[in-house]
């Protein structure tokens, strides 16, 4: 809260005028006061409020007026008492009435006929009307006239109330709930209006075009703003964390030298799996893993009969035959599971183009941060799909030891110092080895990259007689632990909150320092 | 995943001796395999988890074998005998087109009581999960060699002619009932579907013992407390891998004090089967494991880590490494898994870790750095990125579009195991017509984009992913005009000329929509969202959107 003599700097013009009106709680004291309308010193009033200044308390009563047909008979007369007029003391056929029009007449000999103000009788085909004597004896005062203007309903006698509901059913009347507003000084408000009695000073509100033209700001001062206040932004341009971890994750890659590779998301199950030394009955490849497509895709030729021999016979020991290899089941059709595809598309690709120039496969290093899918039931932290980072390094002579090197450096980049690797099984690679890193926020070895050096089974076929190691990453887990979520649901698809994309932290590379 | 339970007192047992439980645990990670949990009583039990190419270690017994040979608590080679019998199992021809392969022996000399009983059915039960592949593979019989008499006949005949009765069932039934009333029988009938004839395996007296791979006799094939000696068939579609599980579970039950012997399977054609136990003589270059594994061992350093994995060495000349592979090891396919092996022996995490040293220019994809640009520039306009899923569904696709699903326009997801979808998207708008929905809490305008892929079924083989840029303005002043000054903004920007034609999509506004061309090939639509759309997307404000492939884009712009 700043001091009263600092308010008088920052106050609104707005803020002042009413500061300076109230006093005796009434709203129509301070419009008059300060020659503000209603919606200006309400404003001004909540803005005192915010600042805990004064405090405006609201209160509401139903109050009642004429409809827009009821304003009409309160100048015509009501149609029944218009009848009673023309009928005096004397019988009237219907059809002779001329005081009320043709919509209004049945309503109004109804009215009359129920409160037992008229007589009607038949006389062959006419209906004849007159008065009663009750009727003769009616006020020829309009009972309309006490809602003339609006009123209240604490002003209303019990009659008038009934009255009141009659004429609501008749649409004569309407109701309205009336809002009025009494603004009251806190201390504080009280101090800040003495304060800006002793000494006002003149400020100028916002520096406009005209301001700056005719010099009007030099010798005064401006009136301070709450510079603490928080202003939300809606109109935000801003990538999606997913797409910036997977940059992360690129940057990464190419700073360690790394050449980009892409390929196909719809997929044969020969680059999924069969080029990988996967057998076709390993349970990896069924139905509840993999989205298997309709049709099957074209193979190539000289490709499929290098790897049935490979799936049939291995390379070196009989006793450890693999299995039948089906054509038919390595051409269908899937969505890519994991994007080792691609690796094994490209291996294939720039060994072939060496090859034709009579040359072996050049050594390099490739990465592909790829959409895969698996077809699981989704939950927390399964989605059936998934971004990938996936890389390879060839070379010759590369061992174990080198895998393990490039990981160390790769997490470090990821502010990752300590690691622990561990053996596993990949039907693909051997070695197969997960890096385990540890959190120390969660105090627990969490396992990120899967890695090995590929089969020789794997390669054979492709004629590549060089070292390849290779390793995958869950980029979308990643991307979970740089943003600090727990559920994939909150940052990825059609759930994730536009409010906090927008005003979520900037990722940085750390997954540690989060 | 495959997982064994057992206990510390069982482990110890195996080992032949008490070792301190977290020296045990140690080994158990250190070998390659995972502890997933732990009972918390005096006798612990052991959640482990098995990589899926270790057959030896489906049971208790194998880890306890591998824990002791890693500690190095023994060094020589497990040697296992199996002594000739001359007894006979003569399959005749009808299998061969039903469940072609079997595989059989006997084991003397058990004391069977509830708990190796329990054990033997535990094994079992794990192998058939895993490396039997649910039966499929390879389906386990056990019998009480006392209620068989040989010769054994493997045959199949008609369903309606093989009549015994099932384990655990009150009366004798047909092989087509067996499928239809009992339990286990209903729960593997999809094996044998279809087919004329059921395999099944008679005795000299004709009794049924069994129906392969559904279900024992309770007459014949049940084994009890007290039993000791047992009769084993393995039936499947490959020898060598019934031979490999017979291996696993007879050097098992050998391990639990059982004496293996043989029984001659004799196939029609001449093709005979009689296990061994003999293990497999190979030779390793210390070199090529040096090298592999990035270490630098004498031939006389690696022997001790060979005869840790349980390798028997028989000489060492130079490098080269005569070695003893037991005969249960169906894993060892070549070389590197030897290297494998001594690297596990040796410690991961003793190797010492080397920087690969390939000297190589980092690049990126032209393509990948054009969808870059795109998400910049539409980031610069003021658009906030989503990343919605590709997996869909018509509903949202087609009905909610108010467009008429095509079989041929997409393609389908025959068995996704997520009710939700059925297909694979062929358009983002839809998508993030969903995450507006879900976010109309939200504050207003919503601008937002998604540069993501779409599957299309217009590829020269087949269904291919293109990339697409989808765009939508959500707002109670969204109109044609801010839309088509964002595609001209985004088009200038990025330097692309297009010009746009008519169209008449029917989930957006006549008169109110285009087609957007490139170099005169259709690259996608902009216009306003038809009412009824926004309608059926539950959404209250009116919608401008656009979508652009950036595939065709880059096509037709990109110089060859």
């Amino acid at each position: 809260m700043p001091s009263s003599k600092d308010l008088v700097y920052s106050l609104h013009p707005l803020e002042k005028k009413v500061l300076i009106s109230a006093g005796t709680g009434s709203m129509a004291d301070v419009m008059a006061g300060s020659g503000l309308g209603e919606a200006e010193v309400l404003t001004g009033a909540q803005m005192l409020q915010q600042r805990g200044l004064a405090r405006v308390n609201h209160s509401g009563e139903l109050c009642f007026s004429l409809s827009e047909l009821g304003k009409k008979y309160l100048k015509d007369g009501l149609p029944e008492y218009r009848l009673l007029d023309e009928l005096g003391s004397g019988e009237k056929k219907l059809a002779e009435i001329k005081s009320v029009s043709k919509e209004e007449i049945s309503p109004a000999l109804g009215q009359l006929r129920k409160n037992n103000l008229i007589n009607v009788r038949k006389d062959g085909n006419d209906l004849l009307i007159s008065a009663t004597s009750a009727g003769k004896s009616v006020s020829s005062k309009n009972p309309l006239a006490f809602l003339t203007a609006e009123v209240p309903a604490s002003k209303l006698t019990q009659e008038q109330k009934n009255l009141v509901a009659q004429f609501k059913a008749r649409g004569l009347a309407r109701e309205n709930l009336k809002k009025s507003y009494s603004l009251e000084l806190t201390k504080d408000g009280i101090a800040a209006k003495s304060e800006l009695k002793k000494k006002d000073v003149e400020l100028i509100d916002e520096l406009t075009e005209d301001v700056l033209k005719n010099k009007s700001w030099k010798n005064k001062a401006f009136r301070h703003y709450d510079v603490g206040i928080s202003v939300p932004v809606n109109e935000v341009g801003r990538r999606h964390p997913v797409m910036e971890s997977n940059n992360v994750i690129r940057d990464v890659f190419l700073e360690m030298g790394f050449r980009e590779m892409s390929g196909p998301i719809v997929e044969s199950a020969m680059w999924n799996m069969d080029v990988m030394w996967i057998p076709q009955d390993h349970p990896a490849r069924d139905e509840q893993d993999t989205f298997y497509l309709d049709g099957h895709s074209k193979l190539d030729k000289k490709l499929v009969e290098k790897e049935r021999a490979m799936h049939e016979n291995g390379i070196k020991r009989t006793h450890t035959h693999k299995g039948d290899w089906s054509e038919e089941v390595a051409s269908r059709r899937l969505l890519r599971t994991h994007s080792t595809a691609t690796s094994f598309r490209t291996l294939y690709r720039l060994s072939e183009e060496a090859k034709k120039n009579g040359k072996e496969i050049e050594n390099g290093k490739y990465f592909y941060v790829a959409h895969n899918f698996r077809n699981e039931k989704v939950d927390a932290t399964h989605l059936s799909e998934f971004f990938q980072a996936e890389g390879f390094i060839i070379g010759d002579g590369l061992s174990l030891a080198d895998l393990m090197g490039f990981v160390k450096e790769y997490y470090s980049k990821l502010g990752i110092d300590k690691i622990m690797f561990k053996p596993t099984y990949n039907p693909y690679t051997e070695p197969s080895m997960e890096a385990h890193y540890y959190d120390k926020k969660l105090d627990k070895w969490y396992a990120l990259i899967n890695s090995g050096i590929f089969r020789p089974e794997t390669l054979e076929p492709f004629g590549i007689h060089k070292t390849i190691l290779a390793w995958g990453m869950g980029a979308s887990r990643m991307a979970t632990l740089l943003t600090g979520k727990t559920s994939m649901r909150e940052i990825t698809g059609p759930t994730c909150d536009f409010g906090w994309l927008k005003t979520r932290p900037n990722l940085t590379r750390s997954i540690t320092k989060r | 995943m495959v997982y064994v339970y057992s206990r510390i007192s069982q482990l110890n047992r195996g080992i032949g001796r008490k070792v301190p439980i977290d020296q045990i645990k140690n080994a158990i990670i250190d070998m390659g395999m995972d502890i997933k949990g732990q009972s918390a009583d005096a006798d612990p039990e052991l959640k482990i988890e098995l990589t899926a190419e270790k057959i030896d270690l489906v049971s208790g017994v194998g880890i306890a074998r591998a824990i002791k040979y890693y500690l190095g608590l023994e060094t020589n080679v497990p040697q296992y005998s199996v002594k000739k019998t001359g007894l006979k199992l003569i399959v005749e021809k009808p299998a061969a087109d039903v469940r072609p392969k079997i595989a059989a022996a006997i084991v003397r000399g058990m004391k069977i009581n509830g708990e190796v009983l329990k054990e033997i059915i535990d094994v079992q039960e794990k192998i058939h999960d895993s490396f039997g592949r649910d039966r499929k593979k390879a389906a386990i019989g056990i019998y009480p060699l006392s209620k068989i008499k040989f010769p054994l006949k493997y045959t199949a005949e008609p369903p309606d002619k093989i009549m015994f009765r099932p384990l655990d069932h009150p009366e004798e039934i047909s092989g087509s009932e067996i499928l239809k009333v009992h339990e286990t029988g209903k729960k593997y009938a999809h094996l044998l579907e279809g087919l004329k004839r059921y395999p099944v395996l008679r005795d000299a007296n004709d009794e049924v013992l069994s129906m392969p791979p559904i279900i024992n006799s309770e007459d014949v094939g049940k084994v009890e407390e007290g039993d000791s000696d047992l009769f084993i068939e393995c039936t499947g579609h490959n020898l060598t891998h019934l031979d490999n599980v017979m291996k696993v579970l007879v050097t098992t039950l050998i391990e639990l004090g059982a004496k293996a012997e043989s029984v001659k399977v004799e196939y029609p054609g001449g093709e005979s089967y009689e296990l061994s136990l003999d293990n497999y003589e190979d030779e390793i270059d210390c070199e090529f494991v040096n090298k592999w594994i990035g270490i630098k061992l004498k031939p006389q350093e690696m022997v001790p880590l060979l005869n840790k994995m349980m390798y028997g060495v028989k000489s060492v000349k130079g490098n080269k490494i005569k070695l003893e592979i037991p005969c249960f090891r169906s894993d060892v396919w070549h070389d590197v898994d030897i290297a494998d092996d001594v690297a596990r022996a040796y410690g991961y995490n003793n190797i010492k870790p080397t920087f690969p040293q390939i000297a190589s220019t980092a690049s990126q994809l032209e393509f990948s750095l054009f969808r870059e640009r795109v998400s910049e520039s539409m980031v610069s306009l003021g658009f906030l990125e989503l990343y919605t899923y590709m997996l869909a569904s018509t509903e949202t696709q087609y009905d909610k579009m108010c467009l008429k699903a095509k079989e041929d326009d997409y393609v389908r997801l025959p068995d996704s195991a997520d009710m939700g979808t059925n297909m694979v998207r062929t358009m983002i708008l839809p998508e993030n017509l969903t995450a507006l929905n879900i976010n109309r809490k939200n504050k207003y305008p919503q601008k937002v984009f998604e540069n993501g892929f779409i599957v299309s079924t217009n590829g020269k083989d087949g269904p291919v992913n293109d990339a697409c840029l989808s765009v939508s303005i959500a707002d109670g002043r969204a109109n044609y005009t801010k839309i088509k000054g964002v595609l001209d903004a985004l088009m200038s920007m990025n330097g692309i000329s297009f010009e746009v034609r008519k169209s008449s999509h029917p989930f957006l506004i006549e008169g109110r929509q285009a087609d957007v061309y490139v170099n005169g090939k259709n690259a996608g639509y902009i216009g306003e969202l038809h009412p009824q759309v926004i309608e059926n997307f539950g959404l209250l404000v009116p919608v401008a959107c656009l979508e652009i492939n950036l595939d065709t884009i880059w096509a037709m712009t990109s110089e060859k």
